[in-house]
């Protein structure tokens, strides 16, 4: 247990450390962002601009807006958005995280679960036809842009079939399918291609021929031995997966017209919305962050070569 | 029911491989007795792995068993199906490999992996099988047998996962051991106690073993009967002392000279000169012919027959043919001849 604590205490103090390098970085890079964020800026007289600045504490040297932003984020203060009616950015995040969050896992989840399978069903069938279109499945998964999947989805189960809503966030589950298919193609594709890779080297491995030789038959192999040994080292990418993910719902989310976090971004970024960005940016960083800290955690967990601690070796 | 418990006839087994047919196993015949232990002994690449693996069929999928006769008891395996084959496989012929460090799944409990074959062949419950594991880990000599049954493979040492390869290799006690170069990959101490667990279990429990190896000094402690495997054939076989004191083969003399013995030093190790023959094109005589010192015009036109030196003996030499030229043995080697014929001169004074 004590070996738990100081794990994920260090683990929980680098997160920290990294997220305030990034949330740095984000703050001096928004200096140099060109333009203002106040809408039609030849429409203000520089009178008002400043009385803006002063409110938004714009007008302070960079410094001290530096040191008071991030007193702010340690209270868990984001600052206020320059666009969207002065809310606190904090609470425009907390009301548009849900639908991405959901979004996310869902289609994380169909993702890994799809590929890990055409994963192992092209390496039983290695070098078959059946290996090849799987194959050339997670390559098409991994290639197309997904909003091309998104247009063809709406076109073929909204428009044509009729079966799913086009897009909007008002049907409760339904509004969600399309889009998580959408979603789901780039991890599904990065699971397949890894699976398929690690279980042929696994089919490989002496102890598979050992099994077969004590007159396991070949699925009871692939289940009992090769699932475990080729699906762990999937956690390592699974950081790269969420990354990707992130990025891709920021378009998916314009396109199926979920009032997410995505489509918030763009608008922030397209509006030089300061303290949107950086607060979005610094979640962004967070997630991604705080995936890796599980990911270590399953591994841990998962794979009984590691250990926390020597210790238990002979 | 007879002697033989296996009997291999003109085994023929090829692989295709990118760069043409490699003809791996070239006609090979022998018979495996009841509670014998027959090792086979070879250079790399003389085609030991395939003529075992061949037995119990698991040869990888560009192999081809071109000819001959396997047969287990009175059962062909070469017409089983995959089905009846997986029946007998781990029940009736088990194998262990050389190397103990990638045989085991490394994220399974050495427990389940020792019980699976159990529950598998003899329908044992979880439990049941869960009692004979670790009966079966106490028999190969792991203390703590009840506690490490829980344990993955990296929390044993080399040593102890081959007992551990061993103990499942014994869970359905089978007729049959192929044990393929299982010491290889141990240090020297480690090698005398697994060779002498082996032994202790076939005592035991009556069953064959097949030991194969590359280092003829290991098979004085184990075999009963042994045969020389050079590119894909047998070139000698007979009991282990004829081997070792009547060698009629030069190969045979070849590998008995490069027993590392302790009171030679580094230098003094001698090693066969050459290299094994292409076995994409295998040579038309003797495969041994340009690495043979003693080798005759003969041995490049034509290969050999066997020749019958003893009732139990047989060798695949020129030499052996009566029109050949007497030649003189290596010394170390008439030595040898010396010894034998000091040990049986009793019996041929009579
Ligand atoms: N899967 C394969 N594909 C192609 N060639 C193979 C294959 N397996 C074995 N061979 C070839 O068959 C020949 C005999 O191999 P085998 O493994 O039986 O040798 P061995 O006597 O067991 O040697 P070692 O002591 O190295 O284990 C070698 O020339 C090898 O290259
Ligand atoms: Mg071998």
């Amino acid at each position: 247990m004590a070996k738990w604590i100081k794990f994920i205490g260090k683990r929980i103090i680098y997160m920290l450390v990294t997220i305030l390098l990034i949330s740095s970085v984000t703050f001096f890079l928004m200096q140099k962002l060109p333009g203002s964020p106040y809408g039609n800026e030849e429409k203000i007289t520089s009178a008002q601009k400043k009385v803006m600045n002063e409110r938004y504490g714009l007008d302070k040297p960079v410094a001290e807006q530096y040191l008071l932003y991030m007193a702010g984020i340690a209270r868990g203060d984001f600052g206020i958005s320059l666009q969207f009616g002065d809310q606190p950015v904090g609470k425009i995040i907390a009301a548009r995280i849900g639908p991405s969050v959901q979004l996310g896992i869902q289609a994380i989840i169909l993702g890994t679960v799809v590929g890990i399978i055409l994963g192992i069903i092209s390496a039983m069938f290695q070098n078959t036809w059946i290996d090849t279109s799987t194959s050339l499945t997670a390559i098409l998964g991994r290639s197309v842009p997904n909003f091309v999947f998104a247009v063809l989805l709406q076109l073929i189960f909204a428009i044509h079939l009729q079966w799913l809503p086009i897009g909007l966030w008002d049907q409760g589950f339904y509004s969600t399918v399309l889009p998580t298919i959408a979603l789901s193609f780039a991890p599904m594709a990065d699971a397949a291609r890894f699976v398929r890779t690690e279980m042929i080297d696994v089919l490989h491995s002496d102890f598979i021929e050992l099994a077969r030789a004590t007159g396991i038959g070949e699925w009871e192999i692939a289940a009992r031995h090769g699932l475990r040994n080729a699906v762990i080292p999937l956690i390592t990418i699974l950081g790269p997966m969420v990354a990707s993910l992130l990025v891709g719902s920021l378009v998916i989310e314009k396109i199926f017209a979920v009032p997410g976090i995505g489509e918030q971004f763009i608008k922030s970024i397209l509006s030089n919305d300061y303290f949107t960005i950086m607060g979005l940016t610094i979640l962004y960083s967070a997630l991604l962050v705080a995936v890796i800290l599980v990911v270590d955690i399953l591994y841990v967990l998962i794979d009984p070569r590691i250990r926390l601690s020597e210790g238990d070796e002979e | 029911m007879t002697e033989k418990i296996v009997s291999v006839k003109n085994l023929q087994v090829s692989f295709d491989t990118f760069s043409g047919k490699v003809h791996a196993v070239r006609g090979v015949s022998f018979d495996l007795l009841r509670g014998e232990t027959l090792a086979i002994v070879g250079e790399s690449g003389s085609g030991k792995s395939v003529t075992c693996r061949s037995i119990i069929r698991l040869l990888s999928k560009n192999a081809s068993i071109d000819e001959g006769t396997i047969f287990y008891e009175d059962e062909e395996m070469l017409l089983k199906t995959p089905k009846e084959l997986r029946k007998i496989r781990g029940k009736e012929i088990s194998i262990i490999f050389q190397d103990p460090m990638t045989s085991l799944n490394p994220t399974m409990q050495i427990g389940k992996q020792i019980s699976r074959p159990m529950i598998h062949h003899l329908h044992l419950s979880k439990n049941e099988a869960k009692r004979r594991a670790i009966d079966l880990l106490d028999l190969v000599g792991i203390p703590n047998s009840e506690e490490r049954y829980k344990n993955y493979p990296h929390q044993f040492s080399g040593g102890q996962r081959q007992r551990i390869v061993i103990a499942i290799a014994l869970a359905c006690n089978p007729r049959v051991l192929i044990a393929d170069e299982p010491t290889t990959a141990l240090d020297v101490t480690i090698q005398a106690q697994i060779i002498e667990l082996m032994k202790e279990i076939q005592k035991k429990t009556g069953m064959s073993i097949i030991f194969i190896t590359h280092d003829l000094g290991v098979v004085a402690k184990v075999a009963d009967r042994v045969a020389v495997m050079y590119g894909g054939k047998i070139v000698e076989f007979g009991k282990t002392e004829e081997i070792y004191y009547l060698p009629q083969h030069p190969y045979t003399w070849g590998l008995l000279q490069s027993i590392p013995s302790l009171e030679e030093t580094e230098e003094d190790l001698y090693a066969i000169p050459g290299s094994p023959p292409d076995l994409i094109h295998p040579p038309k005589g003797d495969a041994f012919y340009l690495r043979n010192p003693y080798a005759l015009e003969v041995d490049l036109h034509f290969e050999p027959p066997l020749y019958q030196v003893s009732p139990t003996h047989y060798a695949a030499t020129w030499l052996l043919d009566k029109r050949a030229p007497k030649i003189a043995v290596p010394a170390s080697i008439q030595r040898r001849y010396d010894i034998y014929h000091q040990r049986h001169k009793e019996g041929y004074d009579e």
